[in-house]
């Protein structure tokens, strides 16, 4: 029971960084510049 | 072979290991945000720059039959070492390249030689002789998911650094960053290695070769990692390209690719737990024909943002999963005594489909004015790859004593 929590509170905190991670993609400064060089390589 | 019966502990070595293939494979992935930077300043053609990168692939591909050949006989700790002070020098070195081809031997050969002695077929060696069958798959599925969590992790990184410090100076911390290998890699130690001594094996490097490549199994896999590369790195370059032609916004593409390095860490870690439980070769052929699946649907429905998007989610799911199923299968034919040299063997055959994966759709593009013809190739090729993946025999090679010591 008490190594099923740890591997839920594990997987959550996992959850939680991978979001983090995702919104800073979605910044739109950053969203910006990343398209500008991906349109910039074409 | 008969290694040290002495291991390393588990969290150890998924602990050290995660975070070397964390930060070699993410560092890399975000070179593309150095390209205008770096043209613009050192007035160069985007030529100059892709060529660079397109040797770094060849060169982490052709190294890594090295690295591997090195790490099982030598053992990780001192070819990861080593390839860490490589890399710090290649992104130093690409920092201050004053001509292309100083710019090709920093980011091309130098960055290509650190990348394969730092990611996956020498952090599988490691795995493979110190955790035990029953949990490998799973464990290599930690360390691919660590890898895709780099790539996605290290893009915004990269860009928040160039913006902050100059892509210059960026690129010189991210060297410093890269030294970081050094400590983790005493978390790869193995007893068997130490002071210097090297493990007895039953087979030489040679009879090992000539073992794999007279196997249909590994010529299969090898095959099948050949798609995976072509397909990869076809959407992962041209995929922007292909949503620009078809009046996409530039925002579709970038949250696209987000998207995929996003499901990518979840699909590498399910396809190596699910390893641990179900046939690999079927997971593996799964992948691939569920890869050509999702291509014909894309090229079937409405070309809108969410249906790029939830393409980008499946596409992600299935990207780097192909990774931990196709190195345990090779642990489980022939072993963990060459597993990094043969696990650098497939992963030759992954980069030349990468290469292929971006010429062609350059190339086709250029003669046809469309893509259609590689989303057709890499279709049918996803298709053979699922077909060639079935008949994979994943029993351990039995092997008589004639032919151990032939």
């Amino acid at each position: 029971m008490k190594s099923r929590l740890r591997q839920m509170l594990a997987a959550l905190a996992c959850l939680l960084v991978l979001l983090a991670v995702m919104a800073m993609y979605l910044r739109p400064d950053f969203l910006r510049t990343l398209s500008d060089q991906l349109w910039g390589c074409f | 072979m008969t290694h040290s019966n002495k291991t390393l502990p588990l969290w150890q070595v998924l602990a050290c290991g995660a975070t070397i293939v964390t930060l070699s494979m993410g560092v890399r992935h975000g070179f593309g945000l150095w390209l205008q930077p770096i043209i613009q300043a050192q007035n160069w053609s985007r030529e100059n720059f892709a060529f660079a990168i397109a040797v770094q692939n060849l060169t982490w591909g052709f190294a890594g039959i090295f690295s591997g050949m090195l790490a099982d006989r030598f053992g990780a700790f001192r070819v990861i070492v080593s390839c860490a002070v490589i890399y710090m020098l290649g992104l130093v070195g690409m920092a201050f390249s004053t001509s292309p081809a100083l710019f090709t031997a920093t980011a091309g050969v130098l960055i290509g030689i650190a990348q394969a002695g730092t990611t996956y077929a020498v952090i599988y060696g490691v795995i493979g002789r110190n955790v035990s069958a029953d949990k490998r798959s799973w464990a290599m599925g930690v360390a691919a998911a660590a890898g895709s969590f780099g790539q996605f992790l290290m893009v915004p990184t990269e860009g928040f650094l160039i913006n902050t410090l100059g892509w210059q100076q960026a690129l010189v911390w991210l060297g410093v960053a890269t030294l970081l290998a050094v400590p983790l890699a005493i978390g790869l130690k193995e007893p068997g290695y130490a002071g210097g001594a090297t493990p007895q094996r039953e087979q030489s490097i040679l009879q090992a070769l000539r073992e794999a490549f007279h196997y249909p199994s590994f010529q299969l896999l090898m095959a099948g990692y050949f798609v995976c590369g072509f397909q990869v790195v076809f959407i992962g370059v041209h995929m922007p390209s292909y949503l620009k032609d078809h009046g996409m916004s530039p925002e579709v593409a970038s949250i696209a690719l987000a998207l995929i390095g996003l499901f990518n860490v979840f699909g590498t870690y399910a396809a190596g737990t699910l390893g641990q439980r179900l046939a690999k070769r079927k997971i593996l052929a799964f992948i691939y024909f569920a890869r050509s699946v999702a291509i014909v649907l894309f090229l079937l429905a409405p070309l809108t943002p969410w249906n790029v998007y939830l393409f980008a989610s499946v596409m992600g799911l299935l990207w780097l999963s192909t990774v931990p199923p196709t190195n345990a299968v090779v642990a489980q034919i022939f072993g963990v005594a060459h597993l990094s040299m043969l696990g650098g063997f497939v992963f030759f055959s992954h980069q030349i489909g990468s290469f292929m994966g971006v010429w062609l759709g350059g190339y086709l593009y250029d003669q046809t004015g469309s893509y259609d013809i590689v989303w057709y190739i890499a279709i049918v090729l996803g298709v053979l790859a699922g077909i060639v993946n079935l008949p994979v025999r994943e029993t351990a090679i039995v092997r008589s004593t004639r032919d151990a010591h032939a």
